[in-house]
């Protein structure tokens, strides 16, 4: 198991004319928590299913866990994926549907769908037709987990969860994911609530990768500044980095800096990245 | 891949299901209806297995088929963590369709041989049964393998069954004349290794094109040159099968062609009235005349006395019909009329128009003359003997049987050798 998890070079994938990736370029370490920060519309998807070998990209290159998507999606039995909106066969029961994937993927461990199961406090009886979203979404993540997958690629993966599950989740199971050394690239509205175990953000904007930034930096970096304005008043402002602060203590007459939470951090990455 | 075909058989439940209760229900409700139409309910009842026989077996074909195709097309999100790709889902569906179909057609041909009356002799009848089976099951496996590749490719079961549909009565159309032309003729052709080979291939492109579609399917949608490669591919199977079929009905034909000068057939009765059951095949009229003779009124006006009546015919003459033949009229004027004699052997008269006819000939019955006809060199008789052959019509020599067909390479190379005729 060496070289990157996954590498991205000048990827560009676009739907009856309309170009969606313009040319996405980036690698992701092994092992790393990487969250995948963008607007709605912005190509998160579109870049998770190329990654999964569902799409093909029209050019570039594109190598995850040291294999190329080419069409046989031999490369899904070693990624775990968790959809926007989980989705099983109807005429099944979530004992059906992990019974299958046992069958099709060669690592599939039932202990370790068995024990994740009831970590979610999922019932394996429950149908697939009745299913609430959030009982879809437990059961997405046994699916995604209990084979073992080298990589991980969530998709939203709390949604529809209640804050209990997502505690449980994000806290504890995508902890020891990150603690085994799995890749996991994320993309949530909420990313906030990875906060701890996020190792880097990538904004993707206009199509593209548009910065890389390692998260321990916007921790210590990013400030919020409160001050009174030479002009007069008061205002409250946010910097992303040292250059950022230098930039917008010139205004102040007098102000003080404090942490920027990380939400707040993300929220003006996206913020800016979308400019 | 059997993981992906049993579960594929479990998504075709419901449309198998269907197809299933559409056949129950139509065999209960088949008498009933009968009655009401004025049929007899067995009859009713024949009829309805007639229709799943012939045509509900390839219709099934294409309800499955685009259904599968589009529900493997449209399944694609709902499948996507799992390590299949698009041709293992795609072959995989299309497999559990097929076997869905074969065994829809088991029900329906074991219910058939149970309750039709006709299929009870299926056995006194097995050549007929045996190519009814050849022709419904190609029909019925070239049109799955259509409509779900169309419908996959496409992402609509019901517009990929439809032009399924149309692909495959254009291909079979053609592959089934050839085979209507192996049935009714002895040519020295091997046709049903030739239409087979037909079948396969075009099979084979529309199975190749299932595959090539499901490739395709991760591709950005707006790539025209895969599109019309593929479509070009589906369509070379269908122009392969044409062509080939067509120089088979071409034979056939040329076949019939032989048969040009025949007039029509001609009885008479014990009390000189002349009967027929159709018209003369190229115009005029048959009529009786006032001294028993046969007269035809021929298109050109030109009135032709056709069979001076024997005393040995009229000695033989029952209640019923006694004298009836093929009259064949040819290029240079002379009239011929076959008729079988009692004895079993062929009798062949021969005259000329504005003059009677005579008995010219009694020929044994092997080879057993069926026609006179227009040859290159002046008329020829056509019989069957194992094949069917033909004799330059030379009664003063013993008649010399050659192959009216040549196996069909050498005749097409004879015929590029020897400019035909005007």
């Amino acid at each position: 198991m060496s070289g990157p998890a996954l590498v991205l070079e000048d990827v560009r994938r676009a739907f009856g004319g309309k170009a969606v990736l313009r040319g996405v370029t980036a690698r992701a370490e092994r092992g790393r928590v990487i969250g995948l920060l963008g607007r709605n519309g912005e190509g998160k998807t579109t870049l998770f299913k190329i990654l999964l070998d569902l799409l093909a990209a029209d050019s570039g290159r594109v190598e995850v866990l040291g294999l190329v998507p080419d069409g046989s999606a031999a490369l899904r039995a070693k990624v775990g994926w968790i959809p926007e909106r989980p989705q099983f066969h109807d005429f099944m029961t979530a004992a059906d549907v992990l019974e299958l994937r046992a069958k099709l993927f060669p690592r599939w461990s039932s202990e370790r769908a068995a024990a994740a199961a009831k970590r979610l406090g999922l019932d394996l009886s429950v149908g697939i037709a009745g299913a609430s979203k959030g009982t879809l979404g437990k059961l997405a993540w046994v699916c995604a987990v209990a084979h073992d997958p080298e990589l991980l690629l969530l998709d939203e993966p709390t949604s529809g969860l209640d804050a209990l599950v997502r505690e449980e989740l994000l806290e504890s199971l995508v902890g020891e994911l990150h603690d085994s050394g799995k890749t996991i690239l994320v993309a949530n509205h909420r990313m906030e609530e990875l906060g701890g175990l996020l190792d880097e953000v990538w904004l993707l904007a206009d199509g593209r990768i548009a910065a890389v930034h390692e998260v321990e930096a916007l921790r210590s970096g990013a400030r919020r500044l409160r001050g009174r304005l030479k002009t007069g008043g008061i205002e409250e402002c946010s910097a992303l980095d040292e250059a950022g602060v230098r930039a917008a203590a010139g205004r102040f007459e007098a102000f003080e800096e404090m942490p920027l939470p990380l939400k707040d951090t993300l929220a003006l990455l996206l913020k800016e990245g979308s400019r | 891949m059997k993981t992906y075909f049993l579960l594929s058989l479990r998504k075709a439940r419901l449309a198998a299901a269907g197809l299933l209760a559409a056949f129950v229900f139509s065999l209960l409700i088949a008498p009933r209806s009968g009655r009401s139409a004025g049929v007899a309910p067995r009859q009713a009842l024949d009829a309805a297995l007639l229709f799943w026989a012939v045509l509900g077996v390839p219709l099934a074909a294409l309800i499955l088929g685009g259904s599968g195709g589009a529900e493997t097309r449209a399944g694609a999100d709902l499948e996507a963590p799992l390590p299949l790709s698009p041709t293992r889902r795609a072959l995989g569906a299309l497999a559990a369709a097929a076997v869905i179909l074969v065994g829809l057609t088991a029900v329906i041909a074991a219910v058939a041989a149970a309750l039709g009356s006709d299929w009870r002799h299926a056995a006194t009848i097995f050549p007929m049964l045996a190519a009814y089976l050849w022709v419904v099951g190609l029909v019925a496996l070239y049109a799955l393998i259509l409509s779900f590749g169309t419908a996959f490719a496409i992402g609509n079961g019901v517009a990929g069954g439809l032009i399924g549909a149309i692909l495959a009565v254009l291909t079979n159309a053609f592959l089934f004349g050839a085979f209507i032309f192996h049935l009714v003729s002895a040519s020295p052709d091997s046709f049903p290794l030739m239409t087979c080979i037909c079948a396969a291939v075009a099979m084979a492109t529309a199975l190749r094109f299932t595959v090539s579609s499901a490739r395709e399917s991760r591709r950005a949608s707006s790539r025209w040159l895969p599109r019309l490669r593929r479509g070009a591919l589906l369509l070379s199977g269908v122009a392969f099968a044409a062509f080939f079929s067509r120089i088979w009905i071409e034979r056939f034909v040329d076949h019939l062609k032989p048969f040009d000068g025949l007039v029509g057939f001609v009885t008479l009765t014990p009390q000189g009235e002349m009967k027929t059951d159709r018209r003369p095949l190229d115009g005029g009229r048959l009529l009786s005349s006032l001294n028993g003779r046969v007269v035809w009124d021929a298109p050109d006006r030109m009135t032709t006395l056709v069979p001076a009546r024997s005393k040995r015919a009229e000695d033989s003459l029952g209640s019923h019909l006694a004298w009836a033949g093929d009259l064949y009229r040819m290029k240079d004027g002379s009239l011929w009329l076959v008729r079988r004699s009692a004895a079993g052997r062929t009798e062949l008269w021969g005259g000329r128009t504005l003059g009677p006819l005579a008995l010219k000939a009694t020929l044994p019955p092997d080879p057993l003359v069926e026609a006179v006809v227009n040859g290159p060199r002046g008329p020829e008789l056509v019989g069957l003997g194992g094949r069917r052959l033909r004799a330059p019509l030379d009664l003063s020599k013993p008649l010399k049987w050659t192959p009216l067909l040549t196996p069909l390479l050498t005749a097409r190379d004879r015929a590029r050798r020897v400019p035909k005729k005007t």
